[in-house]
């Protein structure tokens, strides 16, 4: 019945899939559900390893409602019908194409698919209703409506792996559906172009949200937005170093948003807060911590010498190589403004002053709450070290779908014919400088006396009062909106969209009813009418 | 390697602070004083460096400067100084544009960690507002930047440099580099795009938290950056130097015309700036993309 294949693709995603839960199994967890896990995990091995599409809509299905149940162990319901709305919508979408494939083409096994032979109208119908499937996976805008929500709501592991695992499901089938097997040259012709702009539009857009975001969560599950945006952008350019550039960003947003989003979790389990107006001045307290936040938002932010870095290149030098200037420079406006969510981040968090009293009596960060994160910190560290060590497995991938392989010299070098960059050095001369600077400043001797107390800071040439707030957690970002094109873009939201998209649909259902609700002679006189007009159509 | 390195950081450092002297200098007689003497800064430096900090703010504190001071000296190790040959080269050949580009963001984000933990709500504002206008400045930066990399069809600095051998790129591209000037004017931490870091808008900036040899840091850093910025836009814009006198008067004559800039005008807010910014360089820079 279901039919399986090993691949280098489905390789490379499981095993970050399986690496992500393994790590997630031993983090605190007040609503786990084993089962629940196992059979995402399962669904998951059944999207990546499916060799025809009824394999992938089964796995697809499942791990959709798997998702469902795990999330609405903590949601509410306004959130799992949003969830469920548009992963519905996905899936339907993703099955009206897989008939519509197969009615023209006649197979569900991918490798017997020959799509030169559907017509070119056809051809369009069907891959755009594969994109709006990938798009609700991997939260492009407009179709991102479900996905902040969901990750806020969920429990604090699930939020990680929605992040990490469950938005790369949309990337996988982007690369398997449009790289393997619906290859058809129009198709970048036309609506490509759209798709890639639509990405740059989704990650600047989603960049602002998550500045003027007020809840660590909230920001995060942005920030998710805003990056994935960056890949579907990239893997619509087309061509070898584009999947790579991709692949890359892949692997490391992965462990960006596994680092991140647990350390956020843990937190939020210390403390059970996670607006950025009730956090703030825990730097002292929880110093570990703190350390592993700022290698993932060196990261997220795509600052040298992590691995952040070495995939953000990558997705540059394609789009130089096509000479896509425009687009470029929107990706790299984004990614500069991704720095101000960054720092938001650290700061509401970690820097500022304590809000509340309490702080002293928090208990410890668990142990197994860093388990996942010195994982990604290490993906990250020898990623940027060695940003070439994954090239040959890429390469593997792409020769496997058929692609050619791209330029590999040695593991510290990374890049293309364009331009290249040695992470080694890069790691090595950062890491050297830094060091000397360091020693030097230990060495001199320093009297400096500690602060006295929260207190003691220059303000306006007075002491501040203990009910002056002195964290800026709260506002911080919201000055933004006086800038015209930000102001734009935060004004307007998918929801006004979605809402009057519903209105429809709730209008449509009223006239359905009224057919329904009439009485029992017009029924009668209906199925009259009925039969009369079968009548004189038999009779013709 | 090891020589040519120290050399070039000796170069940058006795640079920024000669042109930080004169701009100090030069900025007095548009106001019609005499200023201090040029090697004042020099002075201020070695001074602060024999300096202990008063106060204390935890390790983070102490930390910012240094993560600055990095990349500063990252930043201006990326740079070629020459436009040939093999000295003065630092660890160029192992990057490109574009990793001097993502270095010079590692800077602000360590200034932004040092000042966070200390704890005033104002100097998060600053950086808030330094961050902010930092992305109005690199847009039209970056877009220059993009057009000069796919007109030379490279991210080599040295590369592109050597492409520019016939014309310079200011005569090839003078859109671009008309928007990229603008945005270099805010880089430099001229009006009207500056942000101050110290007492006139944001109270309690970094210049203000971080006092003993921590200031000498980063104002050692930041006259190193100055300089690498001149550099990068020598080599983007005016070829390159062919050795180091020419180094020198390229880089003075777009310091000079920096500052010149600088002194005439106001400061914006950030916001005006930054919306200033979005438009008329952002779209300079685009059409000057157009014709690329």
């Amino acid at each position: 019945m279901f039919n399986f294949e090993i691949t280098p693709l489905g390789n490379m995603f499981f095993g970050m899939s399986l690496l992500v839960f393994v790590s997630l199994f031993f983090v605190k967890n007040r609503d786990r559900d084993l089962m629940l896990h196992s059979l995402l995990l399962g669904s998951l091995a059944m999207i990546f390893y499916a060799s025809d599409f009824i394999t992938l809509f089964v796995g697809w299905e499942i791990m959709g409602w798997s998702s469902y149940f795990i999330i609405a162990r903590t949601a509410d319901v306004k959130t799992l019908q949003k969830y469920i709305v548009f992963n519905l919508g996905a899936a339907f979408a993703l099955l009206g194409a897989i008939i519509l494939i197969y009615g023209a083409t006649g197979s569900f096994i991918y490798s017997e698919i020959d799509f030169s032979v559907v017509p070119k109208g056809l051809g369009i119908v069907i891959s755009v209703l594969l994109l709006v499937a990938i798009f609700v996976k991997s939260g492009v805008m407009p179709f991102h409506y479900w996905v902040v929500d969901s990750y806020d709501k969920s429990n604090h592991i699930f939020s990680a792996i929605l992040s990490a695992i469950i938005s790369k499901v949309g990337i996988f089938a982007f690369i398997l559906i449009f790289f393997r097997i619906i290859t058809t040259e129009y198709l970048q012709e036309s609506i490509f172009d759209i798709v890639a702009w639509l990405g740059v539009i989704t990650s600047i857009a989603a960049t602002f949200k998550a500045i003027n975001e007020d809840e660590a969560k909230r920001l995060l599950a942005y920030s998710s937005i805003a990056q994935l945006g960056y890949i579907i952008t990239i893997l619509a350019v087309f061509g070898s170093v584009s999947i790579e550039g991709a692949l890359y960003h892949t692997v490391v947003h992965t462990f960006v948003k596994l680092l991140l989003f647990i350390n956020v979790a843990a937190i939020i389990y210390v403390s059970r807060e996670s607006r950025f107006d009730r956090l703030g001045g825990l730097l002292y307290k929880y110093p570990i911590n703190f350390i592993l936040l700022v290698v993932g938002i060196i990261a997220l932010a795509g600052v040298p010498p992590l691995a952040g870095f070495s995939s953000k290149f990558l997705i540059y030098t394609v789009l130089l190589e096509e000479k896509r200037g425009l687009l470029l420079a929107a990706v790299m406006f984004s990614s500069a403004s991704a720095f101000l969510y960054s720092y938001k981040l650290v700061y509401g968090i970690y820097l500022g002053q304590r809000t509340s009293d309490s702080v002293d009596s928090y208990p410890k960060i668990p142990v197994s709450f860093y388990i996942p994160q010195i994982i990604g910190v290490l993906v990250l560290v020898v990623l940027g070290t060695t940003p070439g060590v994954i090239v040959p497995a890429f390469n593997s991938i792409l020769t496997s779908i058929g692609m050619e392989s791209v330029a590999y010299e040695s593991i510290f070098v990374l890049g293309s014919n364009f331009a290249s960059f040695n992470g080694g050095v890069i790691m090595g001369a950062l890491g050297i400088i830094f060091v000397v600077i360091l020693l030097f400043f230990v060495k001199l001797k320093n009297r400096a006396v500690r602060a006295r107390d929260r207190f003691d800071i220059s303000y306006c040439g007075e002491i501040p009062k203990a009910d002056v707030n002195l964290h800026y957690g709260y506002g911080m970002g919201k000055e933004l909106s006086r800038i015209g094109l930000v102001k734009l873009i935060l004004k307007n939201s998918s929801h006004t969209l979605w809402k009057r998209i519903s209105q429809i649909f709730a209008d449509a259902s009223n006239i359905m009813q009224r057919v329904y609700n009439i009485s029992a002679q017009s029924v009668g006189l209906l199925i009259f009418t009925f039969f009369t007009i079968l009548l004189f159509v038999g009779v013709k | 390697m090891f020589l040519d390195i120290l050399i070039m950081l000796i170069l940058a450092y006795s640079f920024g602070f000669l042109y930080y002297g004169l701009y100090r200098n030069i900025s007095a007689r548009v106001h019609g004083r005499f200023g201090p003497s040029i090697a004042q800064s020099f002075y201020d430096s070695i001074k602060l460096f024999t300096k202990d900090t008063s106060t204390s703010f935890g390790w983070m504190f102490y930390a910012g400067p240094i993560i600055m001071a990095s990349g500063a000296l990252m930043t201006v190790l990326f740079i070629p100084y020459l436009n040939h040959g093999d000295s003065l080269i630092g660890f160029s050949e192992y990057g490109n544009l574009i990793v001097v580009l993502y270095f010079m963001v590692l800077g602000p984000l360590g200034n932004a960690l040092g000042v966070g933990s200390h704890g005033n709500p104002f100097g998060a504002m600053g950086i808030i507002r330094g961050l902010t206008r930092l992305i109005g400045l690199e847009m039209p930066f970056y877009i220059a930047v993009i057009g000069l990399m796919i007109a030379s069809g490279t991210a080599d600095i040295a590369e592109i440099m050597a492409s520019q051998k016939e014309t310079y790129n200011i005569v090839a591209h003078p859109l671009l580099f008309i928007a990229a000037f603008i945005s270099f004017l805010g880089f430099m931490g001229k009006s009207p795009f500056d942000v101050v870091g110290a007492p006139a808008e944001v109270y309690s900036g970094p210049a203000v938290e971080f006092g003993g040899k921590f200031l000498a840091l980063t104002l050692s850093q930041s006259a190193i950056f100055s300089f690498a910025k001149l550099l990068l836009m020598v080599n983007l814009f005016l070829g390159g130097a062919d050795n180091l006198v020419d180094l020198v008067v390229k880089t003075f004559i777009l310091f000079l015309a920096a500052v010149f800039v600088g002194n005439v005008y106001g400061r914006l807010t950030t916001s005006q700036s930054v919306d200033f910014l979005f438009k008329i360089p952002t779209v300079i820079a685009i059409v000057g993309l157009m014709f690329v």
